[in-house]
């Protein structure tokens, strides 16, 4: 048949653009058109041809077999016979007869359409095979970079698992570390512990020693101290002693002698006017007129005998004999007699003479008394034995006798008042705590430069009594107050003081089971002592 | 963008500089990862701040550096395993011209985030063409001259790429004298 018989009976060729690999025969099979695409893809065009001569049937087997009826349904494979490529599609009986196949290369692989000698452009839009093919591509790519990725994941996660590993051993390998290093810390804490304890053990130890220590050394010293000075008091006290007890004999003796000399006055003054004398000096009222106080009473009363007694001649001379005589009152009985007789002046003059003698025995047995006090309580201070016996004895009294020593001080501006209730009895070492007062006392003077007031008060609280002795001297400054007990503590000059007056006193009160407490201010400083009433040894 | 398109700009600058330079290039981007999955949509700003900052880290300008990138691009994606889908895009310079938007529609089909170009062409001569690159990206007209280019060398040619009107003059696109040797 003639191609351009074949072509009038066909229209297909305008449709090629998007059925690019169409193929159009008649009933017989001769080639009426072919796509476009698909004469490039066997490299020419087989119009006129019968399909046969050109294609090899796969399925189904020849021209033949293509069914009359449903033949859209069956599914056609062509081999191209030059070229070998391979196509699939359908076939359909057009009315007027003709057969139209509509095919498409074979291909699995973007690589295969080069094989067909197509491009992308080959294909119609609405054919997906290329989009196929790419995705198979991509795909294919994706998969590549996904395994790449896995391979970079895994060989990372191996890196990771051998540093976990590593970082685990060296974990494993610092705890072990770590735990020996505790124990050997733990081990040297508990040897550094129980060095610590036994230095501290040792430091308690040589401390408590060196206390012992000090303490035996303030005992010796003390002892030493007393020993001394109790051989020092003993020979003083007995050269003092001697004399003490000549002056006292002599003393007597002067008496007797006084008593001689006024018999023998009898004969000069008369046994009525002596009588008067005898009386004035025995149970008269004299007074101890200073010497000081003569020259201003004599003119005083020397003025009153001129105006009541104008007899008296010499009321200058008979005042001045007055005054010796212990008297400054012209009321004063004897005043009266002697203006009345005579030989007032022979009586005058014997009452001044025996005055004088009398105020100075008094003097002499005073200080001579006074001077064996003193050796007494020095013996006593020296002397005082811890061990000696308990007694029983009036707290009042004791500081009484305690203040006697100090009377030279209190002529001199110091006041002392023994304010304890009369009434209070202690029991204890009445030598001990009569040194404790001495001591105390001895201290205030020196605390109030001389000049001020001392005193005592003491109260009973349920089995114990209270006794503070206070002065009005300068505050104690506050660190010095946690001192004043220690042993040669002192603000007395170098020579004055020892330093052990207070720690005796605080010993002393400790043996007493008692307390000794100090407080100071402004106004006042107060040593406090609280003994219990009735102590047993 | 796909990370594929930054892939390659991280594969160029390694190729012509060093992985110094690319981390560098990253780090003034604010760009921790480094690097990229090809089928990820990433921001467009991303590739921008690489593009600018590699233009400061390799004292290039942005234009020379899309150029040589575009130029780079046939050669990457070829040997990223798309060498097929290059064969099959065209067995000549300008039938793969021809086919470029093909080219870009069927791979649209399987990247449903790619916001491809549009290529038209005519023919001027048997060895020129005129082509018109329409985009929604602004800035990328370098890189499409570097691409014809790059291509021309992938079909062992010297090519000729004049912009003769650009972009900003009408509001719709580049025109392109490309003729080829």
């Amino acid at each position: 048949m003639e191609i351009d018989a074949l072509k009038q009976t066909d229209f297909i060729e305008e449709f090629f653009p998007f059925l690019p690999f169409l193929i159009s025969t008649n009933q017989d099979g001769d080639i009426l058109s072919m796509g476009t695409s698909l004469q490039k893809s066997i490299g020419a065009n087989y119009v006129g041809y019968n399909i046969e001569e050109i294609f090899n049937f796969q399925r189904p087997s020849d021209w033949k077999s293509l069914p009359e009826e449903n033949l859209s349904k069956l599914i056609i494979f062509l081999q191209e016979k030059r070229t070998l490529l391979a196509f699939k599609g359908q076939a359909l009986r057009h009315s007027n007869g003709n057969i139209y196949l509509a095919i498409n290369p074979l291909i699995s692989a973007n690589s295969q359409i080069r094989d067909f000698n197509l491009s992308i452009g080959d294909f119609p839009v609405f054919d997906t095979i290329a989009e196929y093919l790419f995705l198979r591509q991509t795909n294919s790519n994706g998969l590549r970079e996904a395994t790449i990725l896995n391979d970079n994941l895994l060989e990372k996660n191996k890196a990771l698992e051998k540093a976990r590993i590593e970082l685990s051993e060296t974990n494993a390998s610092l705890e072990t570390k770590v735990e020996e290093r505790t124990r050997e810390l733990e081990i040297q804490m508990k040897s550094l512990e129980l060095s610590k304890k036994e230095i501290e053990r040792k430091s308690t130890e040589l401390q408590s020693t060196l206390e012992k220590l000090k303490r035996a050394q303030f005992e010796i010293v003390s002892k030493e101290k007393m020993s001394m000075l109790g051989q020092l008091v003993s020979g003083i006290a007995h050269e003092i002693n001697t004399p003490l007890g000549s002056i006292k004999a002599a003393a007597f003796n002067l008496n007797q002698t006084i008593e001689f000399f006024m018999q023998s006055a009898a004969s000069t003054i008369g046994k009525t006017h002596l009588s008067v004398v005898q009386e004035l000096f025995i149970d008269g009222e004299r007074k101890d007129i200073l010497p000081t106080e003569i020259f201003d009473k004599s003119k005083a009363l020397s003025l009153i005998i001129q105006k009541e007694f104008p007899h008296i001649s010499n009321p200058s001379s008979f005042a001045t004999k007055l005054l010796d005589s212990g008297i400054d009152d012209t009321n004063h009985p004897f005043v009266q007699y002697v203006s009345s007789i005579e030989d007032s002046h022979l009586v005058l003059d014997l009452t001044s003479e025996l005055n004088q003698l009398y105020q100075g025995l008094a003097t002499i047995e005073i200080a001579a008394e006074r001077a064996s006090k003193v050796v007494n309580a020095l013996k006593t201070y020296v002397h005082t034995d811890i061990h000696s016996k308990n007694t029983q004895f009036n707290l009042k009294n004791q500081v009484d006798s305690v203040i006697l020593l100090f009377l030279n001080a209190t002529r001199r501006g110091v006041t002392i008042k023994n304010n304890i209730p009369e009434n209070i009895n202690l029991s204890g070492n009445a030598d001990q705590l009569t040194q404790v007062w001495t001591n105390l006392v001895s201290n205030a003077i020196h605390a109030i430069n001389g000049n001020g007031n001392i005193s005592f008060e003491a109260k009973i609280e349920n089995t114990k009594i209270q006794i503070d002795v206070l002065n009005d001297g300068p505050r104690i400054p506050e660190d010095q107050l946690t001192s004043i007990f220690e042993p040669f503590f002192t603000t007395k000059e170098r020579g004055i003081g020892t330093g052990l007056g207070l720690n005796i006193i605080q010993k002393i009160v400790e043996h007493h089971k008692g307390q000794i407490l100090c407080f100071s201010n402004d106004e006042k400083t107060t040593f406090r002592i609280i003994l219990p009433l009735a102590f047993e040894s | 963008m796909y990370g594929l398109v930054n892939k390659a700009m991280k594969g160029f600058v390694i190729k012509s500089f060093d992985e110094e330079k690319w981390i560098s290039i990253c780090k003034k981007a604010e760009f921790d990862d480094h690097d990229f999955l090809s089928f990820k949509s990433y921001p467009d700003d991303l590739t921008y701040r690489l593009v600018g900052a590699a233009s400061q880290e390799l004292n290039m300008t942005p234009e020379s550096i899309l150029e040589a990138f575009g130029e780079y691009w046939i050669l990457y994606t070829a040997s990223e395993g798309y060498s097929d889908m290059l064969d099959v895009s065209g067995t000549t310079f300008p039938e793969f011209i021809g086919n470029l938007d093909m080219l870009h529609f069927r791979v649209s089909n399987i990247m449903p985030e790619l916001r491809p170009p549009m290529f038209t062409s005519k023919s001027i001569s048997d060895k020129s063409i005129e082509l018109h690159y329409n985009s929604d990206r602004h800035g990328l007209t370098p890189m499409v001259v570097g691409l014809l280019r790059g291509l021309g060398k992938r079909f062992d040619l010297v090519v000729d790429v004049q912009l003769i009107e650009p972009k900003t003059q009408n509001g719709i696109h580049d025109r392109f004298l490309v003729s080829w040797k």
